[in-house]
């Protein structure tokens, strides 16, 4: 076989293996944020039966669109930490992230994406005849920097987090459930898992303070998150996620204190390796 | 004397009740000198690297539908004015530009000390024939030197056991969620909206009048006259101008929801209203007849933003909206339900120092201090610095916290050395 006719046929096996649609893995890369010191999500295809082909793309516009709210962040002082949302499409991890490879990790680490999300999204028939169709969602969220130590057994933590969406008993859950995006836009959840994917990032780096105060807002916003009606594995994974933030932010505080280059009048002094964050118990 | 003269002349200035809009280009911004609050509003732009004209158009039609739907919203709080800014062709309408020039001490068109501004822009995205805003809100008064914080006094204990201490709002800016409208949804609120403000000859409703006409991207400078009721007396600002004076009727709010109100696809607009509401409390020079109408308003902005956009899409919204409640029930000097409504604010901003500190001081307000309400008042305050540990307001409060403890040695759970070393610290911290 000739090398263009070759191409062509795995051309074409490429175009079927996108066919089949989301239940195939199909790990396309995407293009990060360019520069340095410049950070990015990436929003992945989710499976399920919500959608058809033709409306994934648009779907993770809009995503894209949604969860970019804080773009205009140097003009309302968000004091989230300065990411590109990145719409990635044809990109579909498997459910249970088994294409993410040490090798894969390492390029998405490198390249300064801090969180991968994908999922699967389902339409429900309503529970009563003619009611609307109620979508439901399992979000996974890839901690980046999290399964980079874990992959160098730096780290026990768990850097994928699943949650479920609409939670039962939320307000939101009604108006939510008819809309895929409005379903899974939740900015406090980004937040906190963008903080502490960052604020590990930087611990890594030695930039202590830095990584301190993200690695705190990450604890204070997955404490907000804990409060919510989760369960099984969600709620197991993401108390472990807590239990690790908090310690990365002891640890900064520690390993900033033990830095003979660490600054005599840092403000990390003025707080406990035991207790990092301070507040109430 | 100096000082109460010009204060004398600022009354003077808000007493007349000026309502004004206008539009102009952003390189040029100007406030209406006699407004206590101005609202500006900047261009939507589109996102994206080559907008279709359509959405461009829509981005227009959006920014003038806002800017007429704030000012007609703010006018029952008197003493304001609103200002479409256009961007030049291709041109972006930088804020921190506009606010520069808006906050720059004696310059012409700037804010003099005392007056409020609320910034609104926004963002667009076009998918079909749906399309999606985004709008950002920023807001504060001017001091004498710049744009001042909203800033709280909390006083605690007595004599050499007292404690002096500051927070301010845990943010002046923020980003709503994103709405969705179609294009025709947008076209009929453009035409309900035109149908709607008509300038009647008489402040009736079945006066004869005749519909103004709004073009997108041109002036509209027209000032508030006269006020009878909800009814409004519009003229032209400029002479020769063209046109006449006339009447409208104002906007309600609350359930006020006619066919053409923008509110009904976009409720931040209603949040905006609170903002407008509140920063006009806060300007004050208000009798309680006038403040207590203002108050409703407020609390009906809120409550409209709230029962359309679950808290889940929008914490930082529903956050400010509680700490908007919080200072209304402060300054009317119910501490012990202030206290409460800003502890429900940093129960919803978790990631805000700001939030975290003014939930920490008034705590402690209409309370005896004891050695256990001041060790919480040191693991709140050092929590809000592990958020934010440049944060100047929670740096002097810990400054304060440390001197008490050495004025009150039996209350600190510091050793002498570590309170002194704290203190250094603290200091140190200060002076970067």
């Amino acid at each position: 076989m000739r090398a263009r006719e070759m191409t062509a046929c795995l051309s074409l096996l490429g175009l079927g293996l996108f066919l089949v649609g989301p239940a195939t893995a199909a790990m396309v890369d995407c293009q990060p944020a360019q520069g340095a010191g410049r950070f990015s999500v990436f929003l992945s295809e989710p499976g399920g039966s919500a959608l058809t082909p033709t409306q994934l793309k648009p779907f993770l516009q809009r995503l894209q669109f949604e969860l970019d709210r804080n773009r205009d962040g140097r003009w309302i002082n968000a004091p989230s930490t300065d990411v590109t949302f990145i719409a990635c499409p044809g990109r579909a991890p498997s459910l249970d992230g088994q294409d993410f490879d040490e090798t894969l990790v390492d390029g998405l680490h490198t390249r300064g994406v801090l969180l991968e999300v994908w999922g699967t999204l389902d339409a429900e028939p309503g529970a009563a005849a003619g009611a609307p169709t109620q979508l439901r969602a399992q979000m996974n969220y890839l901690l980046v920097p999290m399964q980079f130590a874990a992959n160098r057994r730096e780290a026990d933590t768990a850097p994928l987090q699943r949650l479920r969406y609409p939670e039962s008993g939320s307000a939101h859950a009604a108006a939510a459930a008819q809309d895929p995006v409005q379903l899974i836009a939740r900015p406090l959840d980004i937040d906190a898992f963008v903080a502490a994917a960052f604020g590990y990032k930087l611990l890594r780096g030695r930039s202590y303070e830095l990584a301190h105060a993200n690695l705190c807002r990450a604890d204070s916003l997955l404490e907000a998150i804990a409060l919510r009606p989760l369960t099984g594995r969600s709620k197991t994974e993401l108390a472990t996620l807590r239990g690790f933030v908090l310690a990365s932010a002891g640890r900064a505080v520690g390993e900033a204190l033990a830095d003979p280059a660490y600054p005599k009048t840092g403000v990390l002094r003025l707080q406990a390796a035991a207790k990092p964050c301070a507040g109430e118990d | 004397m100096a000082r109460k003269i010009w204060i004398f002349v600022l009354i003077c200035l808000l007493a007349r009740g000026a309502q004004a809009m206008d539009s102009r280009p952003c390189a040029d911004p100007r406030i209406f000198p006699g407004a206590a609050v101005n609202a500006i509003v900047m261009p939507y732009r589109v996102d994206g690297p080559a907008p279709a004209p359509e959405l461009r158009l829509a981005s227009r039609q959006i920014a003038a539908l806002v800017h007429l739907e704030v000012l007609t919203s703010m006018l029952k709080y008197g003493a304001v004015g609103a200002t479409d800014l256009l961007a030049e062709a291709d041109g972006i309408c930088d804020v921190d530009s506009v606010v520069a020039r808006l906050t720059q001490p004696g310059a012409p068109g700037a804010l003099r000390a005392g007056q409020a501004l609320v910034m609104v822009w926004g963002r667009l995205f076009g998918q079909g024939e749906q399309l999606y805003v985004q709008s950002f809100v920023r807001f504060f008064r001017q001091g004498e030197r710049g744009p001042l914080p909203e800033l709280l006094n909390v006083a605690a204990g007595e004599g050499a056991a007292r404690l002096n201490l500051q927070a301010s709002w845990p943010t002046q800016a923020l980003a709503f969620a994103p709405r969705r409208i179609s294009r025709a949804e947008l076209a009929r609120v453009d035409q309900e909206f035109r149908q709607a403000m008509v300038l009647r000859e008489r402040p009736a409703a079945d006066a004869p009048g005749r519909v103004i006409e709004f073009q997108p991207g041109r002036s509209f400078p027209y000032a508030v006259k006269a006020r009878t009721g909800d009814w409004l007396q519009l003229a032209p600002m400029q002479a020769g101008q063209g046109g006449s004076s006339g009447w409208v009727k104002a906007r309600a709010g609350g359930d006020d929801a006619e066919a053409w109100s923008l509110q009904r696809w976009l409720p931040e607009l209603a949040f905006v209203d609170a903002v407008n509401g509140m920063m006009r409390l806060r300007v004050g020079n208000l009798s309680e007849a006038e403040a207590t109408p203002m108050r409703v308003a407020v609390e009906q902005g809120l409550a409209q933003y709230e029962q359309a956009v679950p808290v889940e899409q929008a914490p930082t919204a529903w956050g400010l909206g509680a700490v908007m409640r919080a200072q209304i029930a402060w300054t009317a000097g119910q501490r012990s339900d202030a206290a409460l409504r800003y502890a429900r604010a940093n129960v919803l901003l978790p990631a805000y120092a700001g939030a975290r500190n003014l939930a920490a001081v008034t705590a402690l307000a209409d309370t005896v201090l004891d050695a256990a309400s001041v060790a919480r008042l040191q693991r709140q305050l050092l929590a809000a610095l592990a958020l934010a540990p440049t944060d100047k307001l929670v740096l002097a409060n810990l400054a304060q916290l440390y001197q008490f403890y050495e004025n009150k040695p039996g209350w600190t759970p510091l050793a002498p050395a570590e309170l002194r070393e704290q203190m250094a610290l603290v200091k140190a911290a200060q002076a970067r």
